[in-house]
Order: C-alpha cells, then sequence, then structure tokens
C-alpha cells in the first residue's frame, strides 16, 4: 500500500494521479499524426431514452477504423456504472472503454471510502471531470463522448447526462427526454423526435431504440455489429435487456 | 538524545505492548465466524455511523478494534490498495492474503520504529466457495499475521476496573466450547454470537440490537460484492 499513499481523499482518480501515475494515461503527451489516427477504432451511435419506469440506455456493436475497415462486430459500448447509473460510450474506443471501468471503480471507491454512495448528480459531475482531462487527447483526434444514464432514487425518476467534448454536462430536461451522440447520432435522434411519446412501456421504448439504431445503421458505415445492447435503469437497478 | 538508547530492547517492546494493550482494553471487542451462507461479523457498537466492520471489495471485509483514528487509516489504506490492484489486474485478483500481508508489514514497522504502536487489532476476513476456504486473518498491534478457522476474535483483552490482572481470550474460550458453530444458519450463529459477546460485558449496557453492528459476507448475494450490512430490524427479527 505504499502503507499509507500521499492521497487520503475519497477519489480514485485523485489517488491515482499522486501515488501512482505511472496507470494514468498520459495521452496528451503523444503527438498524433493523421496516418496513426488510421489504425484506432472509432464510431459509433449511442442512444438515451426516458420511459415511464426510468431510463434505457443502448449503442451498437462495431467498432471501425481508418473511416470504412471494420475491425469488430460484437464490441460493448454500454457498461454498468454501480446499482443505478450507467454509461454508454462514443468515440476512439480504447480511452472510452478506459474511462468507463475508471468511472465504475471510482463510483465504488468513494462508496467504500465514505460509507455511502454518490448522489446521482454528484456522479455525472465525477464523469464530467473526467471527459475534461481527455479534451487535449480529443484535440488530437482522440475524443470520448459519453452518454450516462441513472436512476434518482430521492426524485424516482430516470435522468439521462448529455456531455460535449470539454466535459460540459447538461442533465436533459424534462421535455426531451433523450440523447444520441457518436456518428450515427443525428439520424438517430431523427427517429426519436418523430417517434417519440412519454411514460412509454418498457416494451414500446426497446422497440423505438432499436428502430433508432437500425436507421442510424442504415446511413452511418461506423453503425451496426451483431445486434445491439441495451440496458434498463429504473428503480429495480440496471438490468440487460439486449 | 533518543530515550531508547538507555531501555532495554526488551522493556521497549513491553512498554509499547502496554501501550497498545490499554487502549485495546477499553475497546470492544469483534468476533468473526462461519455460518451456512458465509462469514458473519458482530460487535458492539452503539454509534449509528462510525462503523467497525466495513467493507474492502468483493469477498472481503476489514474489521478493526482499539483506537478509532488507527484503524480508520488502515482501512482506507486497504481500500485504496484493493481498488489499484482490481483496477490494474482483475477483481478475481484481489485476495484477502495480500493485503493482510501489508498490513503485517506496516503493522510491524510502526512497531519495532515508532515511540507509540498502532493501537490496534485488525481483521482481515475472505470469503471462499465454501466454509472450509474461507480466509481469516488476525493481526494485532504487533505485526503479526495469524491464519484462524472458522473462529476469529480481536480485542478479546480485558480488565477488572479496580486491578492490575489482564484476562485474555474469554470470548474465544468460550466459543470453543461451541461443537456445531460454524455451519448453523444465520439466526443461529447470530443469537450464539450475541450471547458470546454478552459473556464480557464490562458496564451495565445490555445488548440489544440498537447497539450491536452486524455485517455478513452472503454467498447467496446474486452479485460480485457480497458484503451486507444487517439492519436493525433484520436483527430484531431473528430474536423473537
Amino acid at each position: 500500500m505504499g502503507i499509507f499513499n500521499q492521497y487520503n481523499g475519497s477519489s480514485f482518480i485523485q489517488l491515482l494521479k499522486s501515488d501512482y501515475p505511472e496507470l494514468v494515461s498520459d495521452y496528451p503527451k503523444i503527438v498524433i499524426d493523421s496516418k496513426s489516427l488510421g489504425l484506432i477504432p472509432e464510431g459509433t451511435t449511442i442512444t438515451a431514452l426516458k420511459f415511464a419506469d426510468g431510463v434505457i440506455i443502448g449503442g451498437d456493436r462495431r467498432a471501425t477504423a481508418g473511416g470504412h475497415l471494420i475491425v469488430n462486430e460484437s464490441v460493448v459500448k454500454v457498461f454498468k456504472t454501480d446499482d443505478y447509473s450507467a454509461i454508454a460510450i462514443a468515440g476512439t474506443f480504447g480511452p472510452s472503454v478506459k474511462m468507463a471501468k475508471l468511472l465504475q471503480t471510482e463510483l465504488e471507491h468513494y462508496e467504500k471510502i465514505e460509507g455511502f454512495p454518490l448522489t446521482l448528480e454528484g456522479k455525472a459531475t465525477k464523469l464530467s471531470y473526467m471527459v475534461e482531462l481527455n479534451f487535449p487527447a480529443a484535440m488530437q483526434g482522440l475524443p470520448v463522448m459519453p452518454l450516462f444514464v441513472g436512476y434518482d432514487i430521492y426524485e424516482k425518476t430516470g435522468k439521462i447526462f448529455e456531455y460535449d467534448i470539454t466535459g460540459g454536462t447538461f442533465t436533459k430536461p424534462r421535455q426531451e427526454p433523450y440523447s444520441t451522440s457518436g456518428s450515427g447520432g443525428d439520424r438517430a435522434a431523427s427517429t426519436f423526435e418523430h417517434f417519440f411519446k412519454e411514460d412509454m412501456s418498457l416494451k414500446e421504448s426497446v422497440e423505438l431504440m432499436k428502430k433508432a439504431l437500425t436507421f442510424a445503421s442504415k446511413k452511418d458505415t461506423a453503425t451496426g455489429g451483431k445486434g445491439y445492447i441495451i440496458k434498463s435503469v429504473t428503480a429495480k437497478g440496471v438490468e440487460d435487456i439486449e | 538524545m533518543d530515550i531508547a538508547n538507555f531501555i532495554s530492547p526488551k522493556q521497549l517492546l513491553k512498554i509499547k505492548s502496554d501501550i497498545a494493550e490499554e487502549a485495546i482494553i477499553r475497546a470492544n471487542p469483534i468476533i468473526a465466524a462461519n455460518y451456512q451462507d458465509g462469514i458473519m461479523v458482530i460487535a458492539e457498537n452503539p454509534t449509528t455511523t462510525l462503523f467497525k466492520i466495513t467493507e474492502l471489495y468483493d469477498r472481503i471485509v476489514f474489521a478493526g478494534t482499539g483506537v478509532y483514528n488507527d484503524y480508520e487509516k488502515l482501512r482506507r489504506s486497504g481500500v485504496q490498495y484493493a481498488d489499484v490492484k482490481g483496477f490494474t489486474y482483475s477483481r478475481s485478483d484481489v485476495k484477502a492474503k495480500s493485503i493482510a500481508g501489508e498490513y503485517s508489514r506496516i503493522l510491524g514497522d510502526i512497531f519495532s520504529t515508532q515511540h507509540t504502536p498502532m493501537e490496534v487489532e485488525i481483521l482481515v476476513l475472505e470469503l471462499s466457495e465454501n466454509n472450509e476456504n474461507n480466509a481469516m486473518y488476525y493481526i494485532p498491534y504487533t505485526g503479526s499475521i495469524i491464519e484462524e478457522r472458522k473462529i476469529a476474535v480481536i480485542g478479546d483483552i480485558y480488565k477488572e476496573p479496580d486491578s492490575d490482572v489482564k484476562k485474555k481470550n474469554i470470548i474465544r474460550e468460550h466459543l470453543n466450547t461451541l461443537e456445531n458453530i460454524g455451519n448453523l444458519d444465520m439466526t443461529q450463529t447470530f443469537r450464539l454470537l450475541k450471547d458470546a459477546l454478552s459473556t464480557v460485558k464490562t458496564n451495565n449496557s445490555i445488548l440489544t440490537p440498537e447497539n450491536i453492528e452486524l455485517v455478513v459476507l452472503d454467498r447467496k448475494i446474486n452479485k460480485d460484492r457480497k458484503f451486507r450490512r444487517v439492519s436493525i430490524e433484520e436483527m430484531k427479527g431473528m430474536l423473537t
């Protein structure tokens, strides 16, 4: 434990930066040229949608590189981050998955150190900080643009958080309870625009999400793969739908 | 001038041990035992948020007695160690043995090199697939590490208010007389352990669910994390 690390707070990320800097990615110091960018997997469509009991979040399963080469068709882009929240990642595959894993550890670490978990707002803020940390790398061609969803156990409602590339975050207000991201995000959003209804059942919302993802895959070569991954986040916790 | 130069090493160790033991005598004991579905840990604790039995990782629990500040520091370090290890490798790579080994190293260093030891006794417990393979490590302030089976007790040192005679291992000896402890169900084990704690009540308070801290590592929990804090209502239910 090197026992008694220098850092004694409740953040796992700060602990790594302070006592285990070798475990933190050093992207800003790497200079990437456009030719090497072609080797890095990216591209996707991810979506989040509110329904009667909470939120569902889902994404496609394809990873592409160099604009047109399919690298993988069974990638998982949606992760459970704790009992009442989940994240979907878009952008460069490597740093995105690392960010999701780091968020999982961060949330668990905080809960164990403090004795109680963060509020949903707190979790969303932490993710915002992590996206911001990645900003220099994003500017060099390694963006990470997640969608974060959770079930707020105090307000008894699902919530969607959208992030821009600098880490700026805003909660989706009640009138626009869906969000999309990734190269196919715009096309998926237009499907939601047409067919979204308030307080849909789980079945209806999953059908709508699949419709949106399929439409996105028709026009975006970076979206596709073997089916979709969809999870629901409700008062019952995070459940796998697909 | 360091006073240590004027005292024999043996005497120095005795002085440090006395300091630590005084603190442990003032604190309450903690009992851990196997039960049908895993491991149960019980302590007398009148507070509602300052816990003595806490989660380190999926199947690993920490229990500390003695000076709160000291075991709280060790607890936080343990959580940091476990999470860094789990993050760097995988969740299954975090084992109680390595954490206990680290605690042993630190406590030993502090005991031999610092003027005062950490006034604590700690337990690191790990749930395994079956009870025979559960790991229980007892690490006192000296840094020695003892592997226990079935039952582990810390803070098992007492002193009558007006005497200098220290009595040790009262709870441990009581538990050793109970034949089938280790495979009983949750209710039976809870009752037995509560009674064991009651054998050494030194002040006049009675043990009730309101001042008991009860934790289980429950194999039946359908998540990676098997730690569960038992509520007062549930304890009351088990006592009726």
